[in-house]
């Protein structure tokens, strides 16, 4: 008979820690859901007030797209369309150049890589959303104030993720070029670009895919495109119109996400790396013993000269000196032109004023000079307690994305779902519920239940669910099919088998999602006050509408704070775990 | 950009004995240390080579060899003493002069180190990239003369035909011949190649081996390699140079009167215990990568 102490886990220090990280998650969780009034009297509220958000609901249906705004709804579309494409353009163009600059293994010079570094950094932390409303002050209302944002945004993720796929290059390949005496911007291109091209298209698509997402909500503060005509039928309470709209903008992303699936495949699918296996032949070479000292030499230079005239005729074959035209080449040179073609209409097409640039570029620095604060009376009870509430509501919605997530994400896996419609009914539920820009849904919620933090989390909530299903599903897919036989071989459920032979091998990359989650759901916390989703967004937007300059950049810095504090956390807990 | 660890340059004893033009290699009492001073790679090793020699250099695995080799192109620099590289002082140069005797000196990698994504033609020009200047982003931006000269030499190892495949889709053996054709755009005086066809497999080991140094003999070039296979040592060299633990154990001429079992008892002082026997005899340890 064992004795009870052997039947228990023994309790060590690093199990301390992590019951005591779990118990400090739930209490910040059940704290945050308490502060946006989600707990259980405010879910009752919620149906206490249903016959009403019926009735607003039901004020919503049919969705209607009015045929006299038609014309002006299409050019917002086309414009979002091109804020978005020419805004990731410009975060390439600049976010490149970055990246390269922040990896240890291109500048060695420490300085220089903090410069840059900081620049992402900052970029990375700040909403677009944020730069859209302060750029509207600067560049005027219109399509340029959005590109401009959606571009110096995207430079954080692109520099950061550029700076990854730098630092994580073969240097093999490298040193290869080196050797050859290559200088360092010959190295740069030949030892290093080519070598991260596969990994540069893959980021540039998907920094595409979100900003896709982003683009429909700036209008809201006059960044042009369609937000600015949500906002008009929100405020006038056209519902029809307000959620018509909403489902075009829903329609729009779906079928740019699906255009950047098939680029990716077309560009990505093909592995060429397979090689052809030779079996070859074990030869002796070792210990044959034919081979005299020398005599391969004195061998060959017999036969060369018996051959020199032979091989002279062979070597007249003219050679192309230009690439054959394959279908591959041709792929390749068609998506590109494309996209080139792309985004000189995305710039030229919006008509945008080069007097603007100029005029807005030139007012730069002394915009920024207004906004920074001299000193602290901008830092209000009030900007506290709503910064404060940010952080509840991005908590909030983490928490109860990942109460949905976890159970559907099995649904939504092909190798763990009950049957395969299910799992095609699960991936298409999926799909559209990650194509509802956040904001778009907030927009909606505040339509239906009314402003406040409440509305935000619901809204965040779903974003987030939309947002790590699939990651949670792809990981899940991943899983080694063997350990899962070997559960399933001691007769064990569909739902013994899913816990014990698959969770435990996808725990590790759901944490560290799950952490990855709580960044983005806190950096969109911070915006839903916009629209009217509570938080510190509320405070930011009245600042910039009455022009205090001094708040609006002490808000911008306390939203940097905190974004980047909880991204520092994020990353030493994902360090700590992993 | 950075080229490996950087020197403290240390005592320099120079033998100008010798006429300047004579010898495409010297080396003298090289040593050089790692994680500052634990592990002593190369310990006093002095050679001369002459121009146009064929040189192998044996020895096990973390006997020195491509720590040598590293140094006569700057990839390392010494810790103490000097290479003189083409009569200049590798250590001394500054990185424009460390890019121009690059330029004259080939490397051959075991690894390939090709760009598996790139062309077979656009790695074979990258060789040119020391004559040229700025990066060249598609094989169509080197010239025509250029991109012919790289077609020839594709030729001379049998793989003009493939010039326009992606490289990654050849095997083994034509990657490594891909690097050679690159070794030879260079044009170089010199071509260090270390353990070239140590992840090949036998059969293909001959071939590249017989290759690399045909190619080496018409252009005239002096040859510095690193190999683990006797028998391919034996049938290549003029000379050969045994290492064990950063110090050189054995240097002599290949001729008639050297036979395999010489050499294997060479092989066998280098390592009295025989632990390492699976080195130098299991082809099958050696051939894939």
């Amino acid at each position: 008979m064992p004795n009870p102490e052997q039947i228990s886990r023994p309790w060590t220090r690093q199990r301390s820690q992590l019951w005591f990280s779990v118990l400090a998650i739930f209490v910040l969780l059940a704290w945050s859901i308490n502060r946006v009034d989600l707990s259980l009297g405010g879910i009752v509220e919620i149906f206490e007030g249903w016959p009403e958000t019926q009735n607003l609901l039901s004020r919503m249906v049919p969705p209607f797209i009015p045929s006299e705004d038609f014309t002006v709804i299409t050019k917002a579309a086309l414009d979002t369309f091109f804020i978005a494409f020419a805004g990731t353009a410009l975060g390439l163009v600049l976010g490149i150049p970055l990246g390269l600059l922040s990896a240890r293994n291109i500048m060695p010079f420490a300085p220089v890589r903090a410069f840059a570094r900081a620049i992402v950094v900052f970029s990375r932390a700040t909403p677009a959303l944020v730069f859209a409303l302060c750029f509207v002050r600067l560049y005027g209302i219109g399509v340029l104030a959005g590109l401009l944002a959606i571009g110096i945004h995207s430079i954080g993720m692109i520099g950061k993720l550029i700076t990854d796929a730098a630092e994580e290059i073969d240097p093999g390949p490298r040193e290869g070029v080196i050797a050859t005496g290559a200088g360092s911007l010959q190295d740069l291109y030949t030892g290093i670009w080519s070598q991260m091209v596969p990994t540069v298209i893959s980021i540039s698509l998907y920094r595409l895919e979100l900003d896709f997402r982003s683009a429909p909500i700036l209008g809201w503060v006059g960044a042009g495109g369609i937000g600015l005509i949500l906002r008009g039928y929100a405020g006038s309470l056209r519902y029809q119109e307000l959620l018509g709209i909403t489902i075009l903008i829903v329609v729009l992303v779906v079928i740019l996400e699906i255009l950047s699936a098939t680029t990716r495949h077309a560009l990505l699918g093909k592995t060429e790396t397979d090689l052809p296996g030779k079996p070859g032949r074990m030869t002796q070479l070792f210990l044959g013993g034919t081979t005299r000292p020398g005599k391969k030499i004195a061998d060959w230079m017999i036969n060369k000269s018996a051959n020199k005239e032979a091989s002279e005729s062979e070597s007249q074959i003219s050679r192309s000196l230009t690439p054959p035209w394959t279908r591959e080449r041709i792929k390749v040179n068609s998506i590109g032109l494309i996209f080139f073609v792309l985004l000189i209409i995305s710039v030229l097409v919006p008509d945008i004023a080069t007097s603007r640039i100029v005029d807005g570029s030139q007012k730069l620095p002394s915009y920024i000079a207004r906004l920074t604060p001299n000193d602290w009376s901008w830092f209000t009870d009030r900007l506290f307690s709503d910064m404060i509430d940010t952080i509840a509501i991005g908590f909030a919605a983490t928490g109860i994305a990942l109460l949905f997530a976890i159970p559907f994400s099995f649904l939504a896996a092909s190798n763990t779902a009950p049957g395969r419609f299910i799992y095609l009914i699960s991936r298409l539920f999926m799909l559209l519920v990650r194509c509802v820009p956040e904001l778009v849904v907030a927009v909606i919620f505040v339509a239906a239940i009314g402003p406040g933090p409440k509305t935000g989390t619901l809204a965040l909530a779903i974003g987030m669910f939309g947002f790590i299903t699939k990651l949670f599903a792809d990981s899940i897919e991943e899983a080694r099919q063997g350990i899962r036989d070997g559960v399933n071989s001691t007769g064990a459920n569909r739902l013994q088998e899913s816990v014990t032979g698959v969770l435990p091998q996808v725990a590790p990359s759901m944490v560290s999602h799950s952490l990855y989650l709580l960044d983005v759901a806190i950096r969109s916390s911070t915006i839903l006050g916009i629209v009217g989703g509570g938080g510190i967004g509320f405070l930011l937007m009245s600042a910039a509408k009455r022009l205090y300059f001094e708040t609006l950049g002490g808000i911008i810095f306390c939203i940097f704070v905190v974004v980047f504090l909880v991204e520092i956390i994020a990353t030493w807990i994902r360090r700590k775990i992993i | 950009m950075k080229f490996g660890k950087s020197a403290s340059s240390g005592v320099v004893r120079q033998e100008n004995s010798t006429t300047p033009g004579v010898n495409a290699v010297e080396v003298t009492d090289l040593v050089k240390t790692f994680d500052s001073g634990k592990i002593r790679a190369l310990d006093g090793v002095s050679f001369k080579v002459p121009k146009g020699q064929l040189l192998v250099i044996i020895g096990l695995s973390g006997s020195g060899k491509s720590t040598l080799l590293r140094h006569l192109n700057g990839l390392h620099l010494p810790t103490e003493g000097s290479a003189i590289v083409l009569d200049e002082n590798v250590s001394s140069l500054s990185r424009k002069e460390l890019r121009s005797l690059r330029r004259d000196v080939g490397f051959v990698f075991q690894q390939f180190n090709i760009v598996g994504r790139l062309t077979c033609i656009e790695n074979v020009l990258s060789g040119a990239l020391g004559r040229i200047w700025g990066p060249r982003i598609s094989a169509l931006m080197y010239s025509k003369s250029m991109r012919s000269e790289a077609i020839e030499q594709l030729e001379r190892v049998g793989l003009a035909d493939k010039a326009w495949q992606r490289t990654d889709t050849l095997s083994g053996g034509e990657q490594q011949r891909v690097a050679i054709a690159r070794t030879l755009m260079q044009k170089p005086q010199i071509v260090l190649a270390d353990e070239p066809v140590a992840s090949l497999d036998p059969e293909i080991s001959g071939q590249v081996m017989d290759l690399l140094v045909q190619c080496c003999i018409e252009d005239g070039i002096t040859v510095l390699c690193s190999l683990h296979q006797v028998d391919l040592a034996l049938g290549w060299a003029n000379r050969l140079i045994g290492l064990r633990a950063g110090k050189i154990v054995l240097d002599t001429p290949v001729d008639e009167s050297l036979s395999q079992e010489d050499v294997m008892v060479v092989y066998q002082q280098l390592d009295p215990e025989g632990t390492k026997t699976s080195e130098y005899l299991d082809t099958s340890e050696t051939s894939s990568p």
